[in-house]
């Protein structure tokens, strides 16, 4: 009873990990993507889309969507790191432009579609795309921690001069660092459609990907930071559900969702205080220009 | 977005200004029509719906009669509200992503005031007024403090707290306050006598209200000291602190004005709308109010040009609901907007223009 409780609320996981993983890589390298949510609403429509359209494989649909964050997170790059836009307000607009572009096509282009394939269990249960997610984690661990690009990609967030001149191409780093994470956010999205849900609703992705970008935050920009927290956060939402199905709650829910933001506000006014820089990328957020 | 060139006379540079004022409203028109062609094409193709017919129905509900007008300055009210109270955080440089937080918070405390205190009707609207700005203001200047006294970043902060007051609302109306009628999550109504008096139905005299904050923050932003303060900041903030400005104090008093003005939109649209609170009351308009802001390039004078252009997407795309368009259609719209109004922008930079 309990082991497959715990089975079932670990199938959420690749959800809330890989979306606060692709969060990790943007932010590491120095641009914030605000859009998380929305992108993780187009990744839920793209792999529905393709799904329907490109003869009804789940592997494929997933693949086709982290496709479809490369080019959405290489259109932020485009504006923020290549143009130099403010990357709060570039943030807002696509964050606008993909989660009502996401909800327009599905309705418009797509009958309603229900995903009848579901992934085979690899091993305890749990399918091939949970243990996906922990090896992306722990690849990643090792790439940020022993690698060269590893070393480009924090250099690039936290001193991008230095990086320059050490001979590190600041924009080439960062558009990188930009469409690989968003396209983890929207792989994240659509395991949500496909396998999660089996579909597409409005309002799906239900601040899940304001949750991940708030879980980056929370990590303190640690790989295992953020792999503990959205683990945390996985089985409190777990628990919150099953709680409430249950029929009986131990506080209202609506205060269970709201924990993670409000950790992340003491988390960051905490490290502020006791003087220590919370592990934020000194460069995040400012564009980098080349003299 | 109207670059400043220090060889031109006051006429000229008059001019120059109203000219590029010119050119960046028939960019956003052009880009507007070609987003609302483009996406009818997309629905008639795929869904069979006539495109003249979805034209016809966005123009009728929206400004094709007196009743539809009067709708649509109804969804601008809490839209210019909120917008203008980014604006001064915006303009000073401090980022309240907030708005729709501070709008729940305000609709909550003005709701609560009308419903539970008693008082005498017209003491109750003031109050609630009253409350609403300094329950938004005291809610923005947390994330004011946060940053001033320990370098929080604002806009993690706001954005969190958004998620924070809409949980609050939803607790309240689901729970102690709800009214115990109907399925539908709400409170009671306030009473007659504390609502605000309609101009003409459906539009309340909220209206007026958020005319008169554009005119308050327009003087307060260009003919004050601390508005010439906040603009300084907002344009270099280690240049304003070498200067003397308290850049902690002033950033705290920008977020205070700019949350209360937000939660005085949440306020409009209890006393003015809704007379309750409910769920879904604040209707995004938090979050469209930033593109709005910007649309108007952060300028109080322009924000009733911006806020009335998203009321028009807003309310035109909900009329097509009822042909089966889906009203994220609305964000889609605001979405290529928004981001074809930075453009320029950007292109410019790219010239080495700058």
């Amino acid at each position: 009873m309990v082991h497959e409780t715990v089975i079932s609320i670990l199938s959420f996981f690749p959800v809330i990990g890989l979306a606060a993983l692709g969060g990790f890589i943007g932010q590491k390298g120095g641009v914030w993507n605000l859009a998380l949510e929305g992108v993780m609403a187009f990744g839920a429509f793209s792999g529905v889309f393709a799904y329907y359209y490109l003869g009804g494989s789940l592997w494929g649909a997933l693949l086709f969507s982290f496709l479809v964050g490369v080019v959405v997170g290489s259109l932020l790059s485009l504006l923020c790191v290549r143009l130099g836009l403010d990357q709060i307000v570039v943030g807002y607009g696509l964050w606008f432009l993909t989660e009502g572009l996401a909800g327009f096509l599905y309705y418009t282009t797509l009958p309603s579609v229900r995903i009848d394939k579901t992934f085979e269990p690899l091993f305890i249960s749990l399918d091939p795309f949970f243990y996906l997610t922990l090896t992306s984690y722990i690849v990643l661990h090792i790439v940020m921690r022993r690698t060269r690009q590893g070393l480009a990609l924090r250099a690039v967030g936290e001193n991008p001069r230095a990086a320059d001149v050490a001979g590190i191409d600041v924009g080439r780093v960062r558009w990188i660092s930009t469409a690989l994470g968003s396209a983890f956010v929207s792989l994240a999205g659509a395991y949500l459609s496909l396998v999660i849900l089996q579909g597409f609703t409005y309002k799906m992705v239900a601040g899940y990907g304001w949750t991940a970008f708030a879980l980056v935050i929370f990590g303190r920009w640690t790989t295992s930071g953020v792999f503990a927290g959205s683990l945390f956060f996985t089985f409190l939402i777990g628990l919150q559900t099953r709680l409430q199905v249950a029929g009986f709650q131990l506080i209202p829910p609506e205060f269970i969702v709201v924990l993670p933001y409000i950790g992340v506000i003491l988390a960051l006014s905490l490290a502020g205080a006791v003087g220590r820089r919370a592990g934020m990328p000194s460069a995040l957020g400012v564009h980098y220009e080349r003299e | 977005m109207v670059e400043w060139d220090p060889e031109l006379n006051p006429e000229e540079r008059q001019a120059d200004a109203s000219r590029g004022l010119m050119r960046s409203a028939l960019f956003i028109l052009a880009t507007l029509t070609v987003t609302i062609v483009v996406s009818f094409s997309i629905a008639s193709i795929f869904q069979g719906v006539g495109f003249s017919e979805m034209l016809l129905l966005f123009l009728r509900s929206t400004v094709g009669s007196t009743g539809s007008l009067l709708r649509t300055l109804t969804r601008m009210t809490p839209l210019l509200i909120s917008t203008l109270g980014l604006i001064v955080a915006f303009r000073s440089g401090v980022w309240n992503i907030g708005g729709e937080g501070q709008i729940v918070l305000g609709a909550v405390v003005s709701t609560g005031i009308c419903l539970f205190l008693g008082l005498p009707p017209p003491l109750a609207t003031l109050l609630s007024l009253v409350s609403a700005f300094v329950a938004g203001g005291t809610y923005a200047a947390v994330a004011g403090y946060l940053k001033a006294r320990w370098g929080v970043n604002e806009v993690v902060v706001t954005m969190m707290q958004n998620f924070v007051s809409l949980a609050l609302l939803q607790y309240l109306i689901d729970g102690p306050w709800n009214w115990g009628k109907g399925l539908y999550p709400r409170t009671e109504m306030i009473s007659e006598a504390t609502r605000l008096p309609y101009i003409a139905s459906p539009l309340s005299s909220a209206f007026i209200i958020a005319l008169a904050i554009v005119a308050v923050l327009h003087f307060l932003l260009n003919r004050t000291v601390v508005g010439y303060e906040m603009r300084a900041m907002g344009d270099n903030r280690e240049a304003s602190y070498a200067h003397g400005i308290d850049v902690h104090r002033l950033s705290i008093f920008s977020m205070m004005v700019s949350g209360g003005v937000c939660g005085l939109a949440g306020s409009g649209l209890v006393l003015g709308q809704f007379f309750r609170a409910q769920a879904g009351i604040s209707g995004n308009y938090g979050f469209y109010a930033i593109a709005s802001a910007f649309i108007a390039g952060n300028r109080a004078s322009l924000a009733p040009l911006s806020s009335l252009l998203i009321a028009f997407i807003y309310e035109g795309t909900l009329a097509l609901t009822a042909l089966g368009l889906p009203h994220r259609l609305c964000e889609a719209i605001v979405g290529v907007v928004f981001i074809a109004v930075l453009l320029p922008r950007g292109l410019k930079w790219l010239g080495g223009d700058r």
